[in-house]
């Protein structure tokens, strides 16, 4: 035996039950939980194959396969969602019904940011074909990344996830700005994960060598070091990575730059998609793994929360560009939805998923309005949008919509969305976070309604010079119909998704009640 | 002398500081990602005298070093590939003159 140091006091572990399982047989694997993501993996193969073998015709079909297989992926969560939730390959990979709904956030994210990219990417004269490719693999990351339940699957979906991001970033290669905006986040991401990785590193020492999340707690628990500084420590490294992920202040600086500079269509999938993934991955480390230091990364989280609304909804007032407006939203934003983090209740939880959903399509709607206006008027600035609504109606009402929804104002989805998490946090005695976000929730009205009264409410003229030389309104270009579809489909599920808040949240509720990991925090707010 | 787990997380941690040195210091791009490099071989030295010392028979932290090597590969040469896509627009790689978007 060789010699350990004293800080850790190794528990003798248990023969393994049953030794028969050294041989896998392919059944064991359980290979069906992972269905969803074969199917997207299956898709982008096949466009990348295309792309190779037809060039640019098969452009004109592809990204319908991509939408077809993404689709595909959702139904197939569906039904999922029925069978009795199962682990596969040995645990590693979890098909509950909280990773179901995220797995299912995260494929319709990237399914609306493929079909409002067509046109954009087209416009940039970049190929479309490697474009899918990337974002069919960033949408795998995500979604292997809700579903996993062990250590070297967390960071290679991380991984899978973090470097199809950086190349999408600076996906229109010849453009400097997203050059710069993907190497700060190349460098960024790659820092803050080799962290979390650190922290990894360091459970897998302090548990005695396992790598699955529940084994890890079973271990510390059993030691009965679950509060130690070692755990402590490596608690810290991977709130680190995570916050990161979910761009909470103070891991937020990125976020602006990254926004402002990267194609617009990349910009959406990460605010939503990659979002999504993070706040699955919160909930299924911090809760799995530490369950002995629930209160610290309550507190923690808590603490970002409060600095994500307040910095988030505060910086945003000064912006011009409107990219960079929706940027800092967007951290503002993640901070509403770490309420539901920070007070792990059930309740907590749901309206997590509840919002993540109305967030999804309400800000997917407000960028394919900010593709739709750059492709026409060549501009991201809120000045530039002076008087639009004399020219273009529709981009008018979709964005009025979805600013406002953003904004939190009845009856649009997100006062929904909002009203929820808020009333899970005052259940559960949480009133300074409820009293900072309805305060920031004000803050950022007033920047929303900014820039509607900028597109409403000027006179003639007053209108900004591009909107000016605004071009007449045409659909017939290709990749522009299937822009107007997403931007339309956004528009309608913001408006009407708070009309059927009853169903939706039903279904969170039951996705959180019949999860297995988060039975003992359901059992602890029960109390 | 019997080589203590206590050195070995020591080097490590010391590793990962140097790392952490390099990316707060470096105005070349490369070093920048020569220093996520170390920050990578830090952990994998954590993974690998973990394994040894904690976990012999199922060795699960020599396995998760491989897959951290094979990743980190794969961010080098992304990272190499936006450096260079970088290098040709602007003739530079020096972090400080990359200031388009305001921090």
């Amino acid at each position: 035996m060789p010699q350990l140091p004293n800080w850790i006091n190794l528990v003798e572990k248990e023969p393994p039950e049953d030794l028969a399982m050294d041989v896998v047989s392919l059944a064991a694997l359980n290979t069906g939980t992972i269905v969803p993501e074969l199917l997207v993996i299956g898709t982008l193969l096949l466009v990348l194959l295309a792309d190779l073998l037809s060039g640019r015709q098969a452009s004109r079909w592809t990204p319908y396969l991509a939408v077809v297989g993404l689709i595909g992926a959702v139904v197939s969560l569906g039904f999922q969602w029925n069978m009795p939730v199962a682990e596969g390959f040995l645990g590693s990979f979890q098909a509950d019904h909280l990773g179901i709904l995220f797995r299912g956030l995260v494929a319709l994210a990237g399914a609306l940011s493929i079909l409002m990219a067509i046109r954009y990417v087209n416009e940039a004269g970049s190929a479309l074909g490697e474009y899918m490719t990337i974002l069919l693999v960033a949408t795998v990351g995500g979604m292997f990344l809700a579903g996993s339940d062990e250590m070297v699957m967390v960071f290679v979906a991380l991984e899978t996830l973090g470097l199809a991001s950086y190349l999408l970033a600076g996906y229109m290669k010849r453009d400097v700005r997203s050059n710069e905006a993907a190497l700060k986040y190349l460098l960024i991401g790659a820092t803050s994960s080799a962290i979390f990785l650190y922290g990894l590193s360091l459970l897998y020492g302090l548990s005695g060598g396992e790598t699955r999340l529940s084994a890890i707690a079973q271990q510390l628990a059993r030691q009965d070091i679950s509060q130690s500084l070692g755990v402590l420590m490596a608690l810290v490294f991977v709130i680190a990575g995570i916050a990161f992920k979910l761009s909470a202040v103070p891991f937020h600086q990125w976020t602006p730059d990254v926004y402002e500079g990267s194609p617009t269509p990349v910009v959406a999938f990460l605010s939503v998609g990659s979002k999504a993934a993070g706040f699955a991955l919160a909930i299924r480390l911090l809760v799995t793994v530490f369950p002995g230091a629930t209160e610290q990364w309550q507190f923690v989280f808590e603490s970002l929360a409060i600095l994500s609304m307040v910095l988030g909804n505060v910086v945003a007032l000064t912006q011009t560009s409107l990219k960079r407006l929706l940027a800092y939203s967007s951290i503002g934003q993640a901070g509403f939805l770490m309420i539901g983090l920070a007070i792990g209740t059930p309740e907590g939880y749901a309206s997590i998923l509840f919002y993540a959903f109305i967030y999804l399509f309400t800000n997917l709607g407000a960028f394919a309005c900010v593709i739709l206006f750059s492709l026409r008027a060549g501009t991201d600035e809120i000045n530039e949008y002076a008087g639009l609504y004399q020219k273009d109606p529709l981009l008018t009402l979709g964005l009025s919509l979805c600013l406002l929804s953003l904004g939190g104002i009845p009856p649009l989805s997100g006062f929904f969305g909002k009203l929820y998490i808020f009333w899970a946090g005052w259940q559960a005695g949480a009133y300074t976070l409820v009293l900072v976000g309805l305060v920031t929730s004000v803050i950022s009205i007033y920047y929303y309604i900014r820039v509607v009264r900028m597109i409403v409410v000027k006179e003639p003229q007053e209108m900004s010079l591009a909107v000016q030389n605004y071009p007449a309104l045409t659909w017939d270009m290709a990749g522009l119909p299937e822009l107007r579809a997403t931007l339309i489909a956004c528009v309608v599920v913001t408006a009407v998704a708070g009309l059927l808040a009853n169903p939706l949240l039903t279904l969170a509720n039951n996705a959180v009640t019949s999860t297995p990991f988060l039975q003992p925090q359901i059992q602890v707010a029960q109390k | 002398m019997v080589l203590q787990l206590n050195y070995f997380l020591l080097l490590a941690a010391a590793l990962f500081c140097i790392g952490i040195y390099g990316l707060v210091t470096s105005r070349n791009a490369v070093r920048v990602l020569m220093s996520v490099e170390l920050l990578l071989n830090a952990v994998n030295l954590n993974f690998l005298a973990f394994a040894n010392y904690l976990d012999p028979a199922d060795i699960k932290g020599q396995v998760f070093a491989v897959f951290v090597i094979t990743v980190a590969a794969a961010e080098a040469a992304v990272g190499l590939a936006i450096v260079l896509a970088i290098y040709r627009n602007r003739d530079t790689i020096d972090m400080e003159r990359f200031n388009l978007l305001k921090w």
